[in-house]
C-alpha cells in the first residue's frame, strides 16, 4: 500500500475511536466524598477482576523536612510497615504476605504515599493491617537504626548508578543545597544519620493526619462495601490539626556546568534548567512540545536525530517534571564518551529549532492523538487508576480531568506550541551535568 | 509527564533490577481451577503459524504479538547479539512501509511498540485501541518476510546497540556479573553468551549476518502470534488468516543445540571492577518447566524470597545485618534448563564471603528441615495472588501465554495452579537437597576495586 492511501485508511478509522465511552468520561462512574474527619475519599466499582487496590496520598513530602534532617518524609514513610501498636515488623510483613497482599509507602518531594493491593477474598484482613500501619506505626528505635542503616548503605550502591549520580548533580546544581528540590529525597548520609525517632514522631504526627489525606481505591469493591471498611477502619480517626503548608526556599537559576570524571564507558549527559510548576497554565501545551522534542518515544525529534540518525544513543528523552512550587526541565542521555558533546549540541540545536521554526502540521497533529488517544492505557490498570484519582484530586484536577484534558490538548495551535517554547525552552542557559570519562570527552568545558 | 522510554531490550532473567518484573511474569501464570475452560483459544494455520487468543473486555484495547522461536542460544559462536540486532532492524522498514512508519501509526492512536530478545525468543508487540488491529496484522506479516534489513541502517543501528551494552553491561557491575556468571555456568549450551552479544561480536557483525538469520528463523511455521484484550476470536483470527495465511512457511530453521553436560564441581569467578558494595551470586543448574521438580523450585523460590518476612530477607537483612538486599531468582519458563540464583549485596564492612555462607546456611536449612506448613502455604498464597493481580496489565498477560509457549506450550499455563498446590513442604525439602550442591554450583563476586569508594 502506498503512503498516501495509507494516510487515508488511518484518516477514516480516525474518526472514529472511543467515542462511546467518552459520553460519561473515563471516570464517569467514580465518587467523591469527604469524611466528617477531613479525608478526601475516591472510589471507582470495577469488578474486571477480583482485586482491590488502594492508595493513601499525604500531601506532606521532603519540602516539609528541614534541611539538616533530609531524609525524614522517606524514612517516616518506609518505617509504616515496619511494626505497628499490634504487631513486630517481621509478624506484620508475615500477615499481609501470607494473604498475598503487597503494601508499601514511599515519599516524593510534595507528598508521600502508602499503596496496598489484594485479592478481594482478603480486602477485610488487608484493610486492617493497611490502616494499622497507617494509624499505628510503632516507629521503635531498633527499626529506625535499621531503616536508617539501610538507606545509607542503599545511597552508597546507588554510586554505581551512573544515572543516579548525574541527576543527584544535576538538581543540586539547578536549585542550590537551600532548596528541597535540589536535594534527594532519601536524604544523604549526614542528614539521614542526625535523625531521631522524636523527628519522625514528629513529622509524622504533623502531617498524617485524616484533613491532609487522600484515599483512593479501585476494583472490585462496592460502594457499601467501601462504606463499611471506612466506618470500621477510618471514621474514629481524629480530625487533628491541619499542618502549615510548605513553602520551600526559591533557588535563583544560574547557568553551570558539572564535569565528573569516572572510569566509564558511558558518559552520562543531563541537561536543562528549572520549569514551570504544577499550577502553570501552560501544562497541556507543555506535554504536547515535551512529546515533540523527547517524550514521544520513537517518534520523537531527538530519538530520530540522536539515535535514528547518528546512531550515538540507545535512548534520549526530554521531561518536564512539574512540581508544586517549581518544576524542571532537562533532556538525559547516554553515549559513548567521546560523542558526549556532539548529543549535547544536537540537543541544543533541537531545543532551538522549536522556539525558532513552529512545529510541523502533521507532527503536531500526531502529537496531540497521541496524547488524547493514550489515555485509556494511562488508566488501564487498577493500580493505575487508584493513583491517578488521587494525583487529579492532590493537583486539583477533578475527576474529569481526561476530558478536561483531551479537549485543552485538542485546542492546541502551533503558535501555542511556539509560545511555551518560547518561553521554558532556554539553550543559551542551562545546567550541563556529565559523569563519564572526561580524558575521552572533547568540547564540553565551553561557556554558556 | 511525558512518556517513558523502555526501546527494545535485552529481556535478562539474570538482571537483579528487572527481578520484580522477572517475579511478576513467572508468577503470572496460576490459573483459576483446572475444570474451567481453557483461557486460550489455540489455532493453526495451513502454513504453521499458531494463533493464541485471550478474551478480556475490562477495557477497549488489545496487545498484538508476533513470537519467534529465536533468541541468542540459536546464534553460533562470533555472532552472538545478532537476534537482539535483528530485532532492532526490524524497525528499520520495508518496501512498503518506511522506518518508523510503524511506530508513528500506533502511537497517533494512543498506543505504544516495542520488541523484546531473549535467550530463547525474540517477540515483537502492539498495545492499541482493539478496533486498531488491523495495523498490527498489516505492519507484522509484511515484516515478517520484507524486511529491507539496508546496510547503512544496519551499521548505525549495531552502533546503538553498543550504546545499549554499554549501559547494561560495560557500565553496570550486576550486568557485568550475571555475564560472567552465566559464561562461567555454562560450557557447552549457548546460553553462555549474553543476549546482546560480545562487544567483539557486535563490532564484526555483517548485514549478511542479519540478512541470513532472518531469512532462516523468520518464518510463520517458526513463529507463533498472540493477542489479548477486548477481541472477538473469530475476527481476529480472520483478521491474521487473511495477513499471515498467504505467507509461505519454510523449512530451513531446523538447529541443533547441545546440552549442558552435568556440573562436576563447584566454579568460581571473580569480577574486580569499579562499584560500591562487593556482591555475591550462586548459581545452581535447575531444570526448566518441562520438569516436575519446577514447581518445588518455585515454592522454595518464594520461601526463600518472597517478601520480608521470607527466609532470606529475614535472616541476611534483617536479622544479621550482612546484606543489603538478598534474592532467589529461579526462571523457569526457559526452552533449555537454567540456573536458580542465589545473590545478596554485602552491608558496608561487611566481608563477602560471610554472605554467600549466610546464603547457603539458608538453603541448608531447608534441606536439613522441611520448612513448615504455614510458609508453604504462604508461598502457594502470594503465587496465587501475584497470579490473579498480573492480569491487571493486558500486556504482562500477553507476555505470560507468550512465555509459557515459548518454553514448553501454553496448556502448562492451565495446569500451573493445580500443580503449585500439590506441593509439599518435604517436596520443597528434597529439591533444596538435590539441586543444592557444591558440585552443581557456579559462584561470582563482585569486589569492588581500589578507589571505587573516592567521590
Amino acid at each position: 500500500m502506498n503512503r498516501l492511501l495509507a494516510a487515508i485508511c488511518l484518516l477514516i478509522s480516525l474518526a472514529a475511536p472511543a467515542l462511546a465511552q467518552q459520553e460519561k468520561g473515563m471516570l464517569g462512574d467514580a465518587h467523591r466524598f469527604i469524611l466528617p474527619n477531613g479525608m478526601t475519599v475516591l472510589h471507582l466499582y470495577k469488578d474486571s477482576l477480583p482485586m482491590v487496590t488502594a492508595t493513601v496520598l499525604v500531601k506532606s513530602g521532603s519540602t516539609s523536612e528541614p534541611q539538616d534532617k533530609a531524609g525524614l518524609a522517606s524514612l517516616t514513610a518506609g518505617l509504616l510497615n515496619d511494626g505497628t501498636a499490634k504487631l513486630s515488623s517481621m509478624a506484620f510483613s508475615e500477615e499481609a504476605e501470607f494473604i498475598g497482599a503487597s503494601m508499601g509507602a514511599s515519599a516524593t518531594y510534595d507528598y508521600s504515599a502508602a499503596s496496598m493491593s489484594v485479592t478481594k477474598d482478603n480486602i477485610e484482613r488487608a484493610m486492617e493491617l493497611f490502616t494499622q500501619m497507617l494509624r499505628e506505626p510503632a516507629f521503635k528505635d531498633e527499626e529506625l537504626a535499621r531503616a536508617k542503616a539501610l538507606a545509607i548503605a542503599g545511597l552508597k550502591q546507588s554510586e554505581e548508578d551512573p544515572g543516579h549520580v548525574a541527576s543527584r548533580e544535576f538538581i543540586r546544581a539547578v536549585y542550590g543545597e537551600q532548596s528541597p528540590y535540589g536535594r534527594l529525597v532519601e536524604g544523604s548520609k549526614e542528614t539521614i544519620s542526625t535523625i531521631t525517632r522524636e523527628d519522625v514522631v514528629k513529622f509524622y504526627s504533623t502531617h498524617y493526619a485524616p484533613g491532609n489525606m487522600i484515599l483512593s481505591v479501585a476494583g472490585d469493591l462496592t460502594k457499601d462495601e467501601l462504606d463499611a471498611l471506612i466506618k470500621k477502619y477510618f471514621s474514629d480517626w481524629p480530625t487533628g490539626k491541619l499542618p502549615a503548608p510548605s513553602v520551600p526556599v526559591q533557588a535563583k537559576f544560574k547557568p553551570s556546568r558539572v564535569l565528573q570524571s569516572k572510569p566509564l564507558a558511558q558518559a552520562t549527559i543531563m541537561l536543562g534548567h528549572q520549569g514551570p510548576s504544577l499550577q502553570s497554565p501552560d501544562r497541556y501545551a507543555l506535554t504536547v512540545l515535551n512529546y515533540i522534542l523527547g517524550g514521544g518515544g520513537f517518534s520523537s525529534r531527538l530519538m530520530d536525530v540522536v539515535r535514528d540518525d547518528k546512531g550515538l544513543v540507545y535512548g534520549i528523552y526530554s521531561v518536564f517534571s512539574m512540581r508544586l512550587h517549581s518544576g524542571l526541565f532537562y533532556v538525559s542521555a547516554q553515549t559513548k564518551n567521546e560523542s558526549a558533546a556532539e548529543v549535547v549540541n544536537v540537543t541544543l540545536k533541537e531545543m532551538e529549532r522549536l522556539r525558532t521554526e513552529p512545529v510541523g502540521q502533521q507532527e503536531l497533529k500526531d502529537a496531540k492523538d497521541f496524547m488524547v488517544g493514550s489515555f485509556t492505557r494511562r488508566l488501564e490498570t487498577l493500580s493505575s487508576i487508584a493513583s491517578s484519582m488521587a494525583q487529579y484530586e492532590y493537583q486539583a484536577l477533578g475527576l474529569d480531568y481526561p476530558e478536561k484534558y483531551k479537549k485543552a490538548v485538542q485546542a492546541l495551535t502551533q503558535e501555542d506550541i511556539l509560545k511555551v517554547a518560547q518561553k521554558y525552552l532556554h539553550p543559551g542557559e542551562y545546567t550541563l551535568t556529565v559523569l563519564g570519562d572526561l580524558s575521552k570527552t572533547k568540547g564540553l568545558e565551553g561557556g554558556n | 509527564m511525558g512518556i517513558g522510554i523502555c526501546y527494545d531490550y535485552t529481556m535478562r532473567s539474570n538482571a537483579i533490577r528487572q527481578l520484580a518484573l522477572v517475579l511478576a511474569l513467572v508468577l503470572a501464570v496460576l490459573c483459576s481451577t483446572a475444570h474451567a475452560a481453557p483461557s486460550v483459544h489455540e489455532h493453526m494455520l495451513a502454513n504453521g503459524l499458531k494463533v493464541l487468543l485471550v478474551e478480556d473486555h475490562k477495557s477497549p484495547l488489545a496487545v498484538f504479538q508476533v513470537w519467534y522461536r529465536v533468541g541468542s542460544m540459536d546464534e553460533g559462536s562470533g555472532k552472538t547479539g545478532v537476534s537482539h540486532v535483528l530485532e532492532h532492524m526490524m524497525f528499520k522498514g520495508t518496501a512498503s512501509h518506511p522506518s518508523k512508519e510503524l511506530s508513528r501509526t500506533v502511537q497517533r492512536f494512543g498506543g505504544q511498540d516495542n520488541a523484546f530478545t531473549s535467550r530463547d525468543s525474540t517477540a515483537y508487540y502492539q498495545f492499541l485501541p482493539s478496533e486498531q488491529l488491523a495495523l498490527s496484522a498489516q505492519f507484522e506479516s509484511d515484516r515478517m518476510r520484507n524486511l529491507l534489513l539496508a546496510p547503512g541502517d544496519a551499521a548505525a543501528e549495531i552502533a546503538v546497540v553498543m550504546e545499549e551494552r554499554r549501559t547494561r553491561t560495560e557500565d553496570d557491575p550486576y550486568g557485568s556479573l550475571y555475564e560472567d556468571l552465566f559464561a562461567t555456568a555454562f560450557k557447552v549450551h549457548p546460553y553462555r553468551w549474553p543476549v546482546i552479544g560480545w562487544m567483539e561480536d557486535l563490532k564484526n557483525l555483517t548485514p549478511q549476518d542479519i540478512r541470513a538469520h532472518y531469512d532462516k528463523y523468520y518464518s510463520p511455521d517458526n513463529a507463533f502470534i498472540v493477542v489479548a484484550g477486548d477481541i472477538d476470536p473469530a475476527a481476529t483470527l480472520a483478521l491474521i488468516e487473511a495477513s499471515f495465511g498467504p505467507i509461505k512457511p519454510s523449512s530451513t530453521n531446523a538447529r541443533a543445540i547441545s546440552p549442558e553436560p552435568q556440573q562436576q564441581g563447584e566454579r568460581r569467578v571473580e569480577l574486580v571492577r569499579e562499584a560500591e558494595l562487593p556482591a555475591v551470586a550462586a548459581a545452581y543448574h535447575a531444570p526448566s518447566i518441562m520438569h516436575a521438580d519446577t514447581y518445588a523450585l518455585d515454592v522454595l523460590s518464594t520461601v526463600l524470597s518472597g517478601g520480608k518476612s521470607s527466609r532470606l530477607y529475614r535472616s541476611l537483612v534483617y536479622e544479621k545485618k550482612l546484606a543489603v538486599s538478598a534474592y532467589a531468582d529461579y526462571y523457569s519458563l526457559n526452552r533449555s534448563p537454567s540456573l536458580f540464583i542465589l545473590g545478596a549485596t554485602a552491608t558496608p564492612g561487611t566481608d563477602i564471603a560471610t554472605v554467600e555462607q549466610a546464603l547457603y546456611d539458608e538453603v541448608e536449612a531447608i534441606a536439613a528441615t522441611p520448612p513448615t506448613e504455614r510458609e508453604v502455604q504462604k508461598a502457594k498464597n502470594q503465587l496465587a495472588s501475584d497470579f490473579i493481580m498480573s492480569q491487571d496489565s493486558l500486556l504482562a498477560r500477553a507476555n505470560t501465554v507468550g512465555r509459557f509457549e515459548a518454553a514448553g506450550g501454553w496448556r502448562l499455563m492451565e495446569s500451573y495452579v493445580d500443580s503449585i498446590k500439590t506441593v509439599t513442604p518435604q517436596d520443597v525439602q528434597r529439591v533444596a537437597r538435590q539441586y543444592f550442591t557444591k558440585q552443581n554450583r557456579t559462584v561470582g563476586t563482585l569486589i569492588p576495586s581500589q578507589g571505587a569508594t573516592q567521590k
